[in-house]
């Protein structure tokens, strides 16, 4: 037995995991806590209207970001659900469809385009993106709607445009979770599924409803990328207090990129920093809130079952 | 039993990083009483030192002033932060001046942002704080409170230019869009919408009004916080009345044309010139600097004279000058002071003009060498550096009226 060997085995093993895990869970406290005791007072000063009302003014020391929130979870949900059709979509393209050889070729250019820096995506977004969605899809979308979801005329920055470069920059990482999982489907459920005389297509989608867990899980990996996502979104959201945030179509503001936006000279202003903080928090809180949720939907499918 | 070590090792290893990282936060909590930091480029000090007992004199000139001044006997590192805008001017000086002192004074500036410059220099972790804006009444009230007592003077002056982008604009024969602040401000309130609205019209020459198509104007403005966002809703507060009292001014304001649509936010000054150069009929406004180094179309804006001005160090020099006659003293509340270079008299003046400030504790000249190395600096930027060799592209010189003052300041306050 060399003494590496003998390294770190049985109990020893246990205890340095434990250990590892305490200390993470300690920084989370630690930051949560953080995030509280700066932010209290806002929650103080605004109560309820701090997450009610769309107002953001050091001038007038007023504070209210339903507008941020409204647009973190619209993009946020645009995001995934675009992003998923996607990841199956290219899941299934690489697993199931890809002559053998060109599988590991797709499948780390798709993997390669993860490790794109976000500012990268970003100033693709700004000019690339916003102006090709504003000529193909917004200003068509919104002669044809009217007002309801935005104003005419638009510059292609906005919370659509967001969503969109949102879902092509988090679609990588939701692709890696569903492919993995779509391989690691038994050859002899496939054989099965054959046997009983199934069409590829009958296959396919009962193989992905095979995995609708491994679906699930992605959804939320792709959420806690989308959600934190700062500077990409920030270059093209438009970065205005939209108080009609559900006007996808018009520039909007998500948490991340007001926080981005505003830290700077918040010192200044008396109650900015603990808003900023308190936003902070909320941000947490939908993060904490979207873990449970798949948690408990996963729990519930497998038992379902 | 050597992996028991090993274990109980890993263990006290992470316990000292979790108690680290409790301590730390801790520390951020608390208030700061301590006296500054030491520097943290300490590599950058130079190695060889003069004999402690001379003191040699540097005399510096600019306009019709002449100031003396006098090294510190020993190396001295002086730490200060804040606004970004002067960010750049300040390097430069920096490294020009360590050479003036022959290394014997060292500077290090971080670009933490106007608002966390104040606080950081309110609460000692800097030697000086650099702003926008002159101290705010809240931490004026807090100083006033605690005894200190400080001085803040001006150290370099910007200005705001207001871009455009209007395709069927010809100017090599209307010249430059012609603005007025009433239209300014009713462009960004939204109650002018279109760019071929009456009062834009008037405003521009007989023959070229009718290039002003009946397309929405979009209007750009800063998303995040900062000084130019300041200066600019200062300048709109002083000439219109309903931007004043819905309002007002400060590093991010509301923005109401934003929620009829045409209204849109970039982030910093490239985040707005790059929506003005990529978005037809639009205006935004971007600091001085940054619209000269960039050559952007820059519109002429009316000022009380009732003349059409493009900004310049000239057109601004102008403002400043007037606006020198009455600067208060250097350790009272100055928030009125920014208003004083606002929309000035005079045939030739800009009427945006502004200034970076920066502020300093008198009891740092506790410290004979700190004294000598803080004023030999401030009196170098204040002098020489106002001079167009020393100054950055961009930058506007502090009128040598101005320099005058603050020099007087600096000596007064420090006693050297």
């Amino acid at each position: 037995m060399t003494p590496i060997r003998g390294f770190l085995k049985g109990k020893d093993l246990f205890g340095l995991i434990g250990i590892s895990n305490l200390a993470i869970i300690a920084t989370v406290i630690i930051i949560v806590a953080i995030l509280g005791i700066e932010g209290l007072r806002i929650f103080i000063k605004e109560g309820v209207n701090f997450i009610s009302t769309s107002v953001w003014s050091g001038v007038r020391e007023r504070y209210g970001i339903l507008f941020a929130l409204g647009g973190t979870l619209i993009t946020g949900v645009m995001a995934i659900s675009i992003a998923l059709v996607m990841a199956v979509a290219s899941s299934i393209t690489i697993v199931e469809i890809l002559p053998r050889r060109l599988k590991p070729l797709i499948s780390s250019l798709v993997d390669l385009s993860a490790s794109i820096p976000t500012v990268i995506y970003g100033l693709w977004g700004l000019f690339v993106l916003a102006p090709l969605l504003a000529n193909i899809a917004e200003n068509p979308l919104l002669s044809a709607l009217k007002s309801y979801l935005g104003s005419p005329g638009s510059l292609g920055t906005s919370l659509f445009t967001g969503s969109i470069l949102l879902s092509i920059m988090i679609s990588p990482f939701a692709t890696a979770i569903v492919r993995e999982a779509l391989y690691s489907v038994p050859k002899y459920v496939d054989e099965a599924l054959y046997s009983l005389g199934l069409t590829r297509f009958e296959v396919i989608m009962l193989k992905v409803r095979y995995i609708r867990r491994a679906i699930l899980v992605a959804a939320m990996v792709a959420y806690g990328r989308a959600v934190g996502e700062t500077i990409a979104v920030s270059m093209v959201v438009g970065n205005v207090v939209n108080p009609e945030f559900w006007k996808i179509l018009n520039p909007g503001y998500t948490i991340a990129s007001l926080i981005a936006d505003q830290y700077q000279n918040a010192e200044s202003y008396y109650y900015m920093v603990p808003a900023i903080f308190g936003a902070a928090l909320i941000l947490f809180a939908i993060g904490l809130a979207v873990n449970i949720a798949v948690i408990a939907i996963s729990r519930g499918a497998r038992y379902g079952d | 039993m050597g992996v028991n070590r090993v274990l109980l090792a890993t263990i006290a290893v992470l316990a000292i990083v979790v108690l680290g990282a409790i301590a730390y936060t801790m520390y951020i909590q608390s208030p700061k009483q301590l006296s500054p930091s030491p520097a943290t480029n300490m590599a950058n000090t130079p190695m060889e030192t003069r004999s402690s007992s001379q003191s040699s004199q540097l005399v510096f000139s600019y306009g019709d002033i002449t100031v003396k001044a006098v090294l510190p006997s020993k190396p001295i590192t002086i730490t200060g932060g804040g606004s970004t805008f002067v960010n750049i001017q300040m390097q430069s000086w920096i490294q020009r001046f360590r050479s003036v002192s022959g290394g014997l004074v060292i500077v290090n500036y971080q670009s933490i942002g106007s608002g966390a410059g104040e606080a950081k220099w309110f609460d000692r972790s800097l030697d000086f704080g650099a702003s926008d804006i002159p101290i705010s009444n809240t931490t004026y009230q807090r100083l006033v409170a605690s005894g200190s007592d400080f001085i803040q003077i001006p150290v370099v002056a910007g200005s705001i230019s207001i871009i455009y982008n209007l395709p069927s604009w010809d100017e090599n024969r209307c010249g430059p869009l012609r603005l007025s602040g009433e239209v300014l401000a009713d462009i960004y309130l939204g109650k002018i919408i279109y760019w071929d609205d009456n009062r834009v019209k008037e405003l521009q020459i007989e023959e070229c009004r009718s290039l002003l198509p009946h397309e929405p104007i979009r209007a750009i403005h800063r998303s995040d916080g900062s000084g130019t966002t300041a200066l600019f809703t200062l300048y709109l507060s002083d000439v219109s009345e309903e931007w004043r009292t819905r309002i007002g001014y400060g590093y991010t304001v509301e923005w109401p044309r934003d929620a009829l649509g045409y209204g849109e936010g970039g982030r910093g000054n490239e985040g707005v010139a790059a929506k003005v150069k990529g978005t037809a009929y639009s205006i935004g406004y971007v600091e001085y600097a940054y619209a000269i180094v960039n050559r952007l179309p820059t519109a002429a804006v009316k000022n009380k004279d009732g003349n059409f001005v493009k900004p310049s160090p000239e057109t601004v020099s102008e403002a400043l000058k007037r606006g020198a006659k009455n600067l208060p003293p250097p350790n009272a509340y100055w928030g009125d002071v920014p208003k004083s270079f606002i929309n000035r008299e005079g045939p030739n003046t800009y009427p945006i003009a502004g200034l970076a400030y920066i502020f300093i504790y008198k009891d740092i000249a506790k410290d004979p060498d700190m004294a000598r190395a803080i004023s030999v600096f401030l009196k170098w930027i204040l002098t020489e550096g106002q001079k167009p060799e020393n100054l950055v592209e961009g930058y506007l010189p502090l009128p040598p009226e101005l320099a005058r003052i603050a020099v007087k300041y600096v000596e007064q306050g420090l006693g050297i």
